[in-house]
C-alpha cells in the first residue's frame, strides 16, 4: 500500500467535502493506496497544503498551488467516477502494479 | 439518526412557484426555523455562502441544488425539500461561472457532520440515477415523493455495506 495524503476542498469543508473524502479513501484503498485524507475550505487551501499530494475540490481554487488538482462532482453524485479515480491514480504517480 | 427520521414530509414541498434561488432558500429556511431545525442567522449564512459557493449540481434534464452552511447556525439535522413548477436559476458548484435551472432543492441542516454524511452521501450518490430524481420530479404527492427518496436511500446503503 502506497501512503498518499489528498486535500479534499469544498465550499465550507464540512458537507460535501466530508462525502468525497469517505469515497475516495474507499474507492483508492482498492487501487492500492493508503488514503489519508484533510478536508478544508476553498479559501483556506494554502495553509493545508503540508505534505499533500493532490488535491480534489468540488469548487473552483483560487490560490496558485503546484499540486496536481483534480475539480469534480464525480465522487457527490457517482456521474463519470470511474474516470475521475482513474485520473486520481495517474495523478497520484499509478497505482498497484 | 436513521435515514427515515431525516425526512420529514412537514418539509417537502411540491408544485411551489419562486422566481429566484434566493427566493427558494428563503421559503424554505422560514420552514426549517418554524419546525425548530435552525436559528435565527441560518438564513442569511446560507444565503452568503450560495453566494461565494453556490451548490447547483447538473446532472442533465432535472437539475437540483443542495444549499447548506456552517454548521453552528443548526439545531436539528433535517432537510427541507422544494420542488419548483417552474425552474430557477442556481449557480453551478464546479463552475460558479455558469447558471443552470433547478427543480429539486435540498436544503440542508447540518449538526454534526460525521452523523450526516452518511445521509449526504446516499443522497447526493442517489442524483447519479436519472430514473430515481426523475421519480422525485414527478411524484404525485409528498407520501409518493418521501417513498421514492427513502427506498432509494436505503437502497444505495444497501450496496455500499
Amino acid at each position: 500500500m502506497r501512503k498518499v495524503k489528498i486535500l479534499v476542498v469544498c465550499g465550507t469543508g464540512i458537507a460535501t467535502s466530508t462525502v468525497v473524502s469517505r469515497k475516495l479513501e474507499e474507492k483508492l484503498s482498492k487501487e492500492g493506496f493508503e488514503v489519508e485524507t484533510r478536508q478544508c475550505k476553498a479559501a483556506e487551501v494554502s495553509e493545508n497544503l503540508e505534505g499533500v499530494d493532490l488535491i480534489v475540490s468540488t469548487t473552483p481554487i483560487s490560490s496558485n498551488v503546484n499540486i496536481p488538482i483534480i475539480r469534480t462532482l464525480a465522487f457527490l453524485t457517482g456521474i463519470g467516477e470511474d474516470q475521475a479515480i482513474e485520473e486520481a491514480v495517474k495523478k497520484l504517480g499509478g497505482g498497484k502494479s | 439518526m436513521s435515514f427515515e427520521n431525516m425526512i420529514s414530509e412537514d418539509l417537502i414541498f411540491l408544485r411551489e412557484n419562486f422566481k429566484s434561488a434566493n427566493d427558494v432558500i428563503s421559503f424554505l429556511s422560514e420552514q426549517l426555523k418554524n419546525y425548530s431545525y435552525v436559528n435565527e442567522g441560518f438564513l442569511v449564512a446560507v444565503l452568503e455562502r450560495e453566494s461565494k459557493f453556490p451548490t447547483g449540481l447538473y446532472l442533465g434534464d432535472i437539475n437540483v441544488a443542495i444549499p447548506h452552511t456552517d454548521i453552528k447556525y443548526a439545531k436539528k439535522s433535517g432537510i427541507a425539500i422544494a420542488r419548483l413548477n417552474k425552474p430557477v436559476n442556481f449557480r453551478r458548484m464546479d463552475n460558479p461561472d455558469e447558471e443552470i435551472n433547478v427543480s429539486l432543492v435540498f436544503l440542508l441542516s447540518v449538526v454534526d457532520p460525521k452523523e450526516y454524511v452518511n445521509f449526504l452521501s446516499k443522497l447526493t450518490a442517489s442524483f447519479g440515477d436519472s430514473s430515481f430524481v426523475k421519480k422525485l420530479y414527478l411524484a404525485e404527492s409528498k407520501e409518493d415523493f418521501s417513498k421514492s427518496l427513502k427506498e432509494s436511500l436505503k437502497e444505495k446503503a444497501e450496496v455500499s455495506k
